[in-house]
């Protein structure tokens, strides 16, 4: 019977619903639940079950009575509250209240064995009752207090001290980013990717969920593109012109020319042996696509939302994962796991790999998904002095890396603490705590083997106090950033003015 | 005996002295951007000690005296050590210098000079003070550091600082306070002299053989010298904000000490005279810029702030350079003909304010 009520409550179609309306009845409506149904269907459940207890209890006792069992709702109700199931619905299940039933019947038997007189033993039963339900009233409205208290969990970390970026070193220090041309200053709203299209249109993500497009070859005049939703971030274009969206909080979107937006994918396998179920997408970050159609993108972290992400550094876990979806059979599967902080990814010009970056890890890595070294991984840069975010092909045969902040040696310090980074986040708010910094614009050029060719700087942070992503497009480099409110074009020096214009692996120009 | 349990109790609890938390700006020391939009009157490396010599407002830089007006100048006076702090009284003036000295110019005592305290350094004189033409006020902010390492000194928490009176003729000191955590101050009161304790963040009085006497506590920011306004007040800078982070920090004693071997002082956690400059300096959440700017709320280790107290000690207005500004680091305010002047490091540049229209 148990069991029976235990798959229904939490398999069954009805059960869930019966969940949804004990929840929030605003929201099983909203939901599309019939609510006014469904309570009519729990109270002939309910009705039901206690026909079918008074035919035992009957059978029992040999005997049936009109007043057989009265006072026994008062046991059921201690029974009920005892194993933490709500009075108003949508939180308890059948283990639960089986073991508020042998509690109730242990106090009961206690009380009997007591010998108390008549009525102490409904007294003590109801004082039970009401000790039980001020501590489940207290605990749910602190639940949230205590869980976020909780949540942050530091781990060790520790990593060689940073490069130093004095005259002389590959990071030197300059001022070369300073002088950018602006688009879309003030119009634009935390353009955490950029691309541009074949005919020099230029995409970007905002905060309000959509795609906005600058037209080309001025980008004064813009449009919204295409509305999705959650947080689009990184940005590819395929093989026929759909864009590919990373949209943190939902999934893997694309957006087609004509401007549908369709679902790719939201889920990937679960993983063996983890306790929570990981299969949903929570933190989609960036993409890629190889020349066989297969589309790389990243899953930043498992723990944190887009409107915390920076927390995960306080963490220093790796919780991050590369993922896989095929077209050619719509399937999604996790390639590589437990990354600190999966973030960028870009195939390699040969087209069997992809480099990508392990943001709090500071440190580059590539992958064969192809080829003869298909499923090796390599580090290709260690030790940076930033926290690499974006990725992408330059004109010259390297690579483009934005770091989205630089190392301090403090913060540096306190990663080899994780006590300390616990004690932090619990004793004082998080406006305070001791933070990457990420108010530094810069980017790196860093060649297939990880020798770092350029750096472009930013030092005073004017129109670039961040960046988390670059994009090389016909001579110029166009840099957005997460927290930032225009995009910069940059005309590069001696760039090839013909190269661009979505994926050049493929062999389009 | 009941202190004492209290202690326990606020260590146990994590309040009173055991709590990071940090009081906030408001009533009197609401937050205004007065100080930032100050003009500048003067700029210098690292100005300071502000101090009325007969009608010339002076101030020190590195080695320099240079005097207000003559902002181009050539400097007045150029000692052999950096200037901790200046004392002007009649045709007198005291300069205490980094290399351990006071020294007197002018006046009648032209040439006296002191090179210890009882056999105490004298490397860290923060303050200096005429009380009269015969007795100076000395305010020694620590005993193990100079000045220029307040830092550590704070890193340390420092409590070795002292406040005592020379007697210029005969050359006698007597101590007024021992003990105090790094003392600014010093104008003299009625038989002795107010003193700001910056690590305690509270203004205190001495008074010969009397314990002191706090008049003023709960700082939200690290006060620094003191000196007196005309109508009976007095005017207090504070050189940097108190933070939460920070107040953590002084209360994690392995993560100072691994700090202070390894890392160098500019990147430590810790307040700081000028706003931030590098990326190596560490960097609190609410720094982020967003949307192209600082935010004025952001918890910045630096921060401009000078305080009108009444007569009784307590704050009235105060004028203030915010996170997104840069007139931090203000260690010395004066007052006069109606203006108030402030030295920012921070700035390197000394400010006027016209004090009575922005109250």
């Amino acid at each position: 019977m148990a069991v029976i009520a235990h798959v229904f409550l939490t398999r069954l179609k009805l059960g869930w619903h019966i969940q949804a309306v004990g929840g929030s009845r605003r929201s099983a409506h909203n939901a599309g639940i019939s609510v006014r149904r469904t309570v009519c269907l729990t109270y002939v459940i309910s009705g039901a079950l206690t026909a079918c207890a008074g035919v035992l209890y009957a059978a029992r006792l040999n005997a049936a009575g009109s007043d057989t069992g009265a006072g026994l709702e008062v046991s059921a109700l201690t029974a009920a509250v005892l194993a933490g199931v709500s009075l108003g619905g949508g939180r308890g299940s059948v283990v639960k209240g089986m073991l508020g039933g042998v509690v109730e019947l242990i106090i009961q038997s206690s009380l009997v064995q007591l010998g108390l007189r008549s009525g102490a033993g409904a007294f003590v039963l109801g004082l039970v009752l009401l000790a039980a339900v001020a501590i489940d009233v207290r605990w749910l409205k602190n639940r949230l207090k205590v869980l976020s208290r909780v949540y942050v969990s530091p781990a060790y970390f520790a990593l060689p001290a940073a490069p130093t970026t004095e005259p002389g070193s590959p990071f030197a220090l300059n001022e070369r980013l300073a002088n950018v041309e602006v688009i879309g200053l003030a119009q634009v709203e935390r353009p955490e990717d950029i691309i541009v299209d074949r005919n020099g249109h230029l995409y970007c993500g905002n905060r309000y969920g959509d795609v906005v497009r600058y037209f080309g070859p001025d980008h004064k005049k813009w449009e919204i593109f295409a509305h999705i939703g959650g947080g689009p971030l990184g940005l590819a274009f395929d093989r026929d012109d759909n864009l590919v969206v990373c949209v943190s909080g939902i999934g893997l979107y694309m957006v087609r020319p004509d401007r549908e937006v369709v679902k790719l994918t939201d889920e990937t396998n679960r993983s063996g042996f983890s306790i929570i179920d990981d299969s949903r997408m929570r933190f989609a970050d960036d993409i890629d696509i190889a020349p066989d159609g297969r589309v790389f993108f990243s899953e930043a972290t498992l723990r944190f939302d887009i409107t915390e992400w920076a927390v995960g550094a306080l963490e220093a876990r790796g919780n991050g994962r590369i993922l896989c979806y095929d077209p050619r059979n719509k399937s999604t599967r996790t390639i590589i796991s437990n990354l600190q902080f999966a973030n960028r990814i870009c195939v390699t010009y040969d087209g069997e790999s992809i480099l990508f970056a392990e943001t709090w890890d500071c440190r580059v890595q590539r992958y064969w998904f192809a080829g003869p070294k298909a499923g090796k991984r390599e580090v290709v840069i260690d030790n940076l002095p930033g926290y690499p975010d974006n990725i992408n092909r330059a004109s010259d045969g390297n690579y483009w890396l934005a770091p989205v902040g630089m190392r301090s040696p403090a913060f540096d310090l306190a990663w080899r603490m994780p006590d300390l980074r616990q004690r932090m986040v619990n004793c004082i708010p998080h406006d305070e705590w001791l933070y990457p910094n990420m108010n530094t614009g810069c980017v790196f050029k860093f060649g297939e083997t990880g020798r770092i060719v350029d750096c472009l700087w930013d030092r005073h942070g004017t129109n670039h106090p961040m960046n988390t992503s670059m994009r090389e497009d016909r001579g110029h480099l166009y840099i957005g950033g997460t927290y930032s409110n225009r995009i910069g074009k940059w005309r590069i020096p001696g760039a090839d003015p013909s190269w661009g214009g979505s994926n050049p692996i493929w062999g389009r120009k | 005996m009941i202190a004492a349990v209290r202690r326990a109790l606020d260590a146990l609890r994590g309040e009173g002295d055991h709590s990071v938390t940090v009081p906030p700006m408001d009533w009197a020391l609401n937050p205004n951007n007065a100080l930032e939009e100050a003009p500048v009157v003067a700029s210098a490396e690292a100005p300071d000690n502000l101090c009325l010599f007969g009608n010339r407002l002076l101030f020190a830089t590195g080695a320099e005296i240079r005097a207000i007006e003559g902002e181009a100048g050539p400097a007045l006076m150029s000692l052999d050590a950096a200037v901790t702090s200046l004392a002007a009284e009649g045709g007198a003036l005291a300069v205490a210098l980094a290399s351990g000295k006071i020294v007197i110019r002018g006046g009648a005592h032209d040439g006296a000079e002191f090179a210890s305290l009882a056999g105490r350094p004298l490397g860290c004189v923060t303050a200096l003070a005429f009380d009269g033409p015969d007795s100076l006020l000395i305010c020694v902010g620590s005993e193990t550091h100079p000045l220029q390492r307040w830092k550590h000194d704070l890193m340390q928490l420092g409590c070795s600082g002292s406040v005592w009176r020379a007697d210029l003729r005969t050359g006698a000191l007597a101590s007024l306070a021992q003990k105090l955590g790094f003392p600014f101050g010093v104008p003299p009161v009625r038989g002795g002299a107010s003193v700001a304790e910056s690590w305690r963040h509270r203004l205190v009085l001495l008074r010969d053989g009397r314990p002191p006497e706090p008049v003023l506590f709960d700082l939200p920011a690290y006060p620094a010298r003191l000196s007196r306004a005309a109508d009976g007040g007095a005017w207090l800078a504070l050189f940097a904000p108190r933070r939460q982070l920070t107040e953590f920090i002084l209360r994690e004693p392995r993560y100072r000490e691994c700090m202070m071997a390894e890392i160098a002082p500019e990147y430590w956690v810790r307040p700081t005279l000028a706003p931030m400059a590098s990326f190596l300096q560490p960097f609190a959440g609410r720094h982020t810029q967003e949307a192209g700017g600082h935010q004025t709320l952001a918890p910045s280790r630096s921060y401009g702030m000078v305080a009108k107290l009444d007569a009784e000690w307590q704050p009235v207005a105060s004028f203030h350079s915010r996170a997104d500004g840069s007139r931090h680091g203000v260690m010395c305010a004066l007052e006069r003909q109606g203006r108030l002047y402030a030295a920012s490091q921070g700035a390197r540049a000394v400010v006027a304010i016209d004090f009575a229209r922005e109250a």
